[in-house]
């Protein structure tokens, strides 16, 4: 990975709400949870890790009511526990590396103040497993026939070197249908990601339900092996012609993990 | 020829010049590969032998027995 800056947030979404362009910090915390082990007689206190790790990501921006911006994302979510967020802070190209997770949203402020234009903040707590991915289809539009393929991404091993074996850890793909317009017989998009052990013949690795509006996000588990070689599909259910614009990634894990 | 019954949804090439290209190392992009697409229950006979293999050992598809 290279130094980054601020230019290269790619993207931001949430529930297949694009919330980007509102947004002027964003704050993204893993932690581990610990209990304190030091017994009588010790001189310095000791932790150690219990086990369990908790993510927290935090926004702030301007406040925009506009149809499908901050406010008609997160003004009714507080409470929800299953807000699929996914960012990327590495630029948009196929294989760049992505954030992701299923989340709790926690709170959503808005903060008006003499001589400033509006202010929106929220916070988020992760409600499972944080996720380090790869982007397969960079929140772009769709072809408009019935079928469009991603281009492939292959693994790299740990060293960053381009690596040819499967990964035996499964992992989680995720989807974010940021529009969709239905033309005549098209009714919804059908996503999925497949997997290739040569970049010759493509298994479907995991099926997102098929949306058949936008806003619309999912982030879906798989235990199975995946191959070296991943990309993803889509097609139009009725499989007429449509316009849609989606995100898709995939986080693979290691073992165990 | 074998005939194969598929497991698990695929897409693959079947153009000759194609399949030894993507085989060579060429990552083609997606328009070039004209790729065919078999869902679950369909019999075909016309995978890529270099991948039939892997497919049969990832359970993504079975040999098809004679009348089956």
């Amino acid at each position: 990975m290279a130094v980054r800056g601020a230019a290269d947030v790619a993207f931001l979404l949430v529930d297949g709400y694009d919330i980007l362009g509102t947004v002027t910090q964003l704050n993204d915390k893993q932690q581990a949870l610990t209990e304190r082990t030091d017994a009588l007689g010790d001189l310095w206190e000791e932790h150690t890790f219990v086990g369990i790790r908790t993510a927290e990501i935090t926004q702030e921006g301007f406040y925009d009511d506009a149809a499908g911006s901050v406010h008609a994302a997160l003004s009714s979510g507080p409470g929800n526990s299953s807000r699929v967020l996914c960012y990327g802070p590495d630029g948009t190209t196929t294989g760049a590396y992505f954030k992701g997770l299923t989340a709790v949203q926690v709170d959503y402020e808005v903060d008006f103040r003499r001589a400033e234009l509006h202010k929106a903040r929220a916070t988020y707590k992760s409600n499972g497993r944080f996720d380090n991915g790869r982007v397969l289809f960079s929140q772009a539009a769709l072809n408009g026939t019935s079928q469009h393929l991603g281009n492939t991404v292959q693994r790299v091993d740990a060293s960053g070197a381009a690596a040819t074996t499967s990964t035996t850890g499964g992992g989680a793909g995720y989807l974010q249908l940021v529009s969709f317009t239905s033309a005549a017989l098209a009714t919804g998009v059908r996503a999925r990601i497949q997997h290739s052990s040569d970049n010759a013949v493509w298994a479907d690795l995991i099926t997102f339900t098929v949306a058949t509006a936008s806003p619309f996000a999912q982030r879906v588990e798989t235990t199975v092996g995946i191959e070296a070689y991943t990309r993803m599909a889509t097609s139009y259910q009725g499989g007429a012609s449509a316009q849609a614009t989606i995100f898709c990634g995939l986080a693979r894990y290691a073992p165990g993990g | 020829m074998t005939a194969y019954r598929v497991l698990v949804g695929l897409n693959y090439p079947t153009a000759p010049g194609v399949i030894k290209r993507l085989l060579a190392g060429d990552d083609l992009p997606p328009a070039v590969r004209a790729e065919k697409r078999a869902e679950p229950g369909d019999i075909v006979s016309d995978l890529p032998a270099h991948s039939i293999p892997a497919l049969l050992e990832k359970a993504c598809i079975e040999e098809v027995a004679d009348g089956g």
